[in-house]
């Protein structure tokens, strides 16, 4: 674990990994603090002000029930890196788990687990997500299912030919010589050098988890209105596209923010971990 | 038989086992829905005799294996079913609805590929010039948009700013400018990084060096050693991209009204109409095996270092 506080002290040298912490800690500090930083509550409608265009009363101007556009999207942080945090911590200890299996054990675990993958990745990952969603019904936790269901063969597949390569090695040969147990040999020589691999990969789906919980929201399979995911408020923008155009700028530049800063914390993790991992 | 022919045949074997295991899953699902359509004829005149006979009639009586078996025969005579909201024969809906997809997705390819590809060798064989570091940039940003956003960022620019181009529908080539900039740019930006990156890490290579060392002019060296190189994964990528593509045209066609196989996904997915939905995951599946398959079987046979792995030997 020394090795991965060193290389965290590599990547505090990086710029871009710099300026990604500093937007994953703006993102989280504005979803922690989001009833005190914005100036109304989420839903508050004052169909009077509907339709407003930014000014110094409604910073990002007001949609068509008059809520305030900036504490929807403020609020909506929150649902965006809730969900994203659990969709990726699900798809991140399952992708795992079933990567250290078939690649410690190979034979028939191997290939069921592979085939597995190769079905999951059979379909383009929105449609499956899509599909999921319609046969769960439209809500947060079916969205979170069905990012983790989407995402978590590529952890497998990496997690995989990394076990594969390390199981080889002469420690782990010398460990199952004493008589160690393969789940002590897993947990003790095989896992903490996946771990940083693990690290980039889960920063990396992060942005793309947030995208997908977006575009579900998007096509009404996701949060339902009145709640402030970026993606409802897109699609409710829509139909006053031309008379006010700003509400649907803002949600995009939100995800805009979230997708570079995880991406520039990725790969400056990616860059001090592991730099031959393609990713 | 050499090593290619056999890992083509492997790998077709395995991709129509794939194909199997997603009828097995959609009709597993099908299954799961609460309700049968038997119960969702609600007539005050249908008796129990008489659901019992339709029942029947239409083999739901029969255990799901059979009722599997019975399905998966149709489907591989095309007929996927009909519409629970129109009664339309679901291939017919799909016939009807493929070419308008095939539109946007292919001129989305092709347009991304005759960009992409000549910016990328650029960018890669003038490292560290204006015109990388600004296409590098460019490209970063446009791989962070989330492409539906981007779908309404270009009608708030180009048909709500400007009136330039038509908001939606199916009406010739101006109709056509918006979606597919939609689905290409981000595209777009990730082969060109690809591309660029496979360039820098050709001219790297030793037999690049030498080929420079023995007095060869930049041209050839570009042509004869670079490009057939760094063209390898772009070329494979070309396939894998297409499920991408693929989902991105769902999102693009529900938001530009395109009456292609993504907008009637998405309208059969509000009626709750299950076999349209079925029919257009199968396609899908369909569509995304084949080219992967072919991906796949193309990056066997371009890259002697794959092929080398295949059968322990190079061809």
């Amino acid at each position: 674990m020394t090795s991965i506080w060193k290389a965290l002290r590599e990547a505090g040298r990086n710029k871009s990994f710099l300026v990604g912490l500093a937007i994953m800690a703006s993102l989280i500090a504005a979803a922690l603090l989001a009833d005190w930083i914005s100036p109304y509550t989420y839903d508050e409608m004052v169909i009077v002000e509907a339709l407003r265009p930014p000014s110094g009363q409604h910073w990002l101007g007001t949609d068509h029930l008059g809520r305030d556009s900036f504490s929807r999207l403020i609020h909506g942080s929150r649902i965006a890196l809730k969900v994203g945090a659990i969709a990726v911590t699900i798809q991140t200890v399952v992708g795992v788990l079933l990567g250290l299996l078939a690649g410690y054990y190979g034979g028939w675990q191997d290939r069921v687990i592979i085939f597995l993958t190769d079905v999951i990745w059979a379909l383009p990952p929105i449609v499956l997500a899509i599909a999921i969603c319609t046969l769960l019904g439209p809500s947060l936790t079916n969205v979170i299912i069905a990012i983790a269901a989407v995402s978590w063969a590529q952890f497998t597949r990496i997690v995989r030919s990394k076990t594969q390569a390390l199981k080889n090695m002469p420690y782990v040969e010398a460990a199952r010589a004493m008589g160690e147990s393969d789940l002590s040999i897993i947990l003790r020589y095989i896992l903490p050098n996946v771990i940083p691999v693990i690290i980039v990969l889960a920063t990396l789906a992060l942005p793309v988890a947030v995208v997908n919980t977006t575009a579900l929201g998007f096509l009404g399979l996701g949060a339902q209105p009145p709640l402030p995911d970026w993606g409802v408020i897109l699609s409710e923008s829509m139909t006053y596209i031309r008379r006010a155009p700003w509400i649907s700028i803002f949600p995009g530049l939100a995800i805009i923010y979230v997708v570079l800063g995880f991406n520039l914390l990725g790969e400056g993790l990616r860059d001090a971990l592991d730099p031959r991992l393609k990713v | 038989m050499n090593d290619l022919t056999a890992y083509a045949i492997r790998r077709i074997f395995q991709s129509v086992f794939i194909v199997l295991a997603v009828t097995i899953l959609l009709f597993a699902i099908m299954h799961m829905m609460p309700g049968d359509p038997i119960q969702l004829i609600d007539s005050p005149r249908l008796d129990e005799a008489t659901t019992a006979k339709l029942r029947a009639r239409w083999g739901l009586d029969k255990p799901p294996v059979v009722q599997y078996l019975y399905w998966l025969l149709n489907v591989l005579k095309g007929d996927l079913g009909r519409s629970i909201t129109n009664g339309q024969s679901v291939s017919v809906l799909l016939a009807a609805r493929l070419p308008a997809t095939l539109h946007i997705t292919l001129t989305a390819l092709l347009l991304q590929y005759l960009v992409a590809v000549p910016l990328g060798l650029m960018a890669g064989y003038h490292q560290g010039s204006v015109f990388d570091r600004l296409a590098v940039s460019v490209t970063s940003v446009l791989r962070a948009i989330p492409y539906f956003w981007l779908g309404i960022l270009l009608i708030i620019v180009f048909a709500v700013s400007f009136r330039l181009l038509p908001v939606s529908g199916y009406r010739g080539f101006q109709s056509l400018i918006l979606p597919v900039l939609t689905l290409t740019l981000p595209a777009l930006a990730d082969t060109l990084r690809l591309t660029r990156s496979e360039v820098l890490e050709v001219l790297r290579e030793k037999h690049v060096t030498t080929a420079v060392a023995k007095g060869l002019r930049p041209q050839m060296v570009l042509l004869r050693h670079v490009l057939r190189n760094a063209l390898v994964p772009v070329t494979v990528m070309f396939f894998l991209s297409v499920p991408w593509l693929i989902g991105g045209s769902v999102i693009v066609e529900t938001i530009f009204a395109w009456p292609g196989t993504g907008r009637l996904l998405w309208k059969a997915i509000s009626a709750q109409d299950y076999p349209v939905v079925q029919g257009i995951i199968l396609l899908i599946t369909l569509l995304t095996v084949i080219s992967t398959t072919i991906g796949d079987i193309l990056t066997g046979l371009l890259d002697p270092r794959i092929r080398a792995e295949l059968g322990g030997r190079v061809a």
